[in-house]
């Protein structure tokens, strides 16, 4: 039917021109621009503007606050992302494990900051580490301990980023386990207790293998996530001290809209969708990958 | 119950009010703060209740910094974009899902693709693209490339592929164009789904921050998140007066959450079982 195949391709047009021309050709467009040394000078003017092939992508590689920012980036992910697992996985269970009625309730408590501007959270946290009248160091001050200054120094800001980062996304991950939960037969815990299985192994044994699938999902929303980290330094810290916490996306916006180095940002660009990418192929052709497949 | 089995209960319920805790305590505080006078703002010993509690930080906020504008900006572009989404996804993920056409693989793989692209890498050339029509410092500029957003379309296609297709199919026998077909048949079959997206949407559009900050220049344009990070680097030593602007950019949020918690949360779940 004729009819139908051309109203079916009418029926996603809209769609298939706003992703062409606000995502394809953008995509295309920040590969080209990777390729030449588009900087202030070609924006006065295009005669400046030379291809350059591959030299971006060369001086990113011998570029220290590139290597730098990288690393940054992937701190967050790779502390990040495990506790926020944890944590989802965690709070989940716990949910799943109480009475009905209360569940709602510590639902829409946990997921609250899910929904709340990075750029507001970010400034709550930083009167919250505050080293003069920051609740946190109060309390660390009253327990005794030591109160460091979380946004002053190199070490401990790339944390307290990856605290605020887990603190605030935890809470996504809780609604998508807590929803994969319910979907575990309960006649697999029915035949376990029977066969006298405690608690523990019940969890290690039905719970976690089952929800591996939705785990591995989730690592990849979260990985995918944090490895966009930008507003949380852009507020707390500029991307400081010392450049300890300018994440790739950051270091992208710098060079980019603040020096006019549009060829040097484009390859930071390119890179960072590379590595997104890699990290898509590799969940899914790995075990705990989606649907296992 | 066992002991056991009672100490495990009370320890969950512990550990929850504890995570609870920890999670609104923030938000909490800075709405708190908000309402505070500048010495009890930034007094040596936190003060963790406004004692005598005053709008003028709220006042000074909307008057001097003007944040309604900002609220005003966020509220258009955030409602267009929602609506713009819900129309393009609708369509869309129907099609994908039921309508049988030449290229609809093509098409569902580009969406997938679409989604695994980081859009914040995309502003370069995207400013470009804009600045050479004239449209920096247009509501356009933020709301055309977010709906563009790949992740509706994926959720709504997921939804009406659970949908039987005999109900459809039906329709189609008895002579009802596709138009109609989709009007009077589809639209009310995926109305929750879409729902859900059009919620989701419109938080993710309140929410952003990367690309408004850059499209969105003059001042008068700018939408909430952007201009409370502007007004932050001039008067972050303000801590009253910062606090009531991001709790009046965190409360819509929280607020229409809690209204369509139903909804937002379907999308959550969807996005986690789609492919």
């Amino acid at each position: 039917m004729t009819r139908k195949h051309s109203s079916g391709a009418l029926f996603v047009l809209p769609a298939l021109v706003l992703l062409a021309v606000f995502v394809f050709i953008p995509l295309i467009g920040v590969f080209g621009l990777s390729l030449t040394d588009f900087d202030v000078y070609s924006v006065a003017n295009p005669a400046n503007l030379h291809l350059i092939g591959a030299d971006n992508y060369w001086h990113l590689l011998r570029d220290r606050q590139a290597w730098q920012a990288l690393e940054t980036t992937l701190v967050v992910v790779v502390v990040g992302v495990p506790a926020t697992l944890l944590l989802s996985l965690i709070s989940a269970l716990m949910i799943e494990s109480i009475a009905e009625r209360w569940r709602g309730l510590f639902r829409t408590a946990l997921f609250v900051p899910v929904v709340c501007s990075t750029v507001a959270i970010a400034i709550s946290w930083r009167y919250l580490l505050n080293t003069r009248f920051g609740l946190v160091n109060h309390v660390l001050g009253l327990l005794g301990l030591r109160a460091p200054d979380w946004l002053g120094s190199p070490h401990l800001a790339i944390l307290a980023i990856t605290i605020v980062v887990v603190w605030k996304g935890f809470g996504y991950g809780m609604i998508i386990v807590s929803a994969a939960r319910k979907e575990i037969p309960d006649e697999l815990y029915d035949a376990a207790r029977i066969e006298g299985a405690g608690v523990r192994h019940r969890l290690l044994r039905i719970t976690v293998p089952m929800l591996a699938p939705t785990l591995g999902l989730l690592a990849l929303l979260d990985v995918s996530g944090y490895w966009q980290l930008f507003a949380e330094p852009y507020v707390l810290t500029q991307g400081g001290p010392l450049g300890s916490t300018t994440s790739l996306l950051l270091l992208m916006y710098e060079r980019g809209f603040r020096w006019w180095r549009w060829g040097a940002a484009s390859a930071i660009a390119m890179a960072l969708t590379a590595v997104m990418w890699l990290f898509a192929w590799v969940q899914r052709h790995t075990r705990a990958g989606w649907r296992g497949d | 119950m066992s002991l056991q089995n009672r100490t495990l209960r009370a320890g969950t319920y512990l550990g929850l009010a504890v995570l609870a805790g920890a999670t609104l305590f923030p938000l909490l505080w800075v709405t708190s703060i908000a309402l505070m006078r500048a010495p009890e703002a930034a007094a040596g010993t936190p003060s963790l209740w406004p004692h005598h509690p005053t709008l003028v930080n709220v006042i000074n906020i909307i008057s001097r910094q003007h944040l309604g504008r900002y609220f005003f900006n966020s509220m258009v572009v955030a409602a267009t974009t929602m609506a713009l989404s819900m129309l393009v996804a609708g369509s869309a993920g129907y099609a994908l899902a039921r309508v049988e056409f030449r290229g609809r693989r093509l098409v569902s793989w580009l969406v997938m693709l679409g989604v695994l692209i980081p859009n914040q890498a995309l502003v370069l050339p995207l400013f470009e693209m804009f600045r050479t029509v004239h449209l920096v410092n247009h509501y356009a500029a933020l709301v055309l490339p977010a709906a563009a957003n790949p992740v509706g379309i994926v959720l709504v296609q997921a939804y009406m592929r659970g949908i039987p297709a005999e109900i459809l199919d039906a329709a189609r026998i008895d002579g009802a164009s596709e138009w109609r077909i989709y009007r009077s048949i589809v639209m009310p079959l995926m109305a929750p789904m879409l729902a859900a997206v059009g919620v989701l949407i419109f938080v993710v559009s309140w929410n952003d921050f990367m690309w408004p900050m850059i499209a969105m220049q003059q001042e008068s344009m700018q939408t909430l998140p952007v201009a409370l990070a502007a007004i932050d680097r001039e008067h972050y030593q303000d801590i009253g007066l910062m606090a009531a602007g991001a709790t009046m950019t965190m409360l819509p949020m929280v607020l229409v959450f809690l209204a369509s918690q139903r909804y937002y949360l379907r999308s959550v779940i969807a996005g986690s079982l789609t492919d």
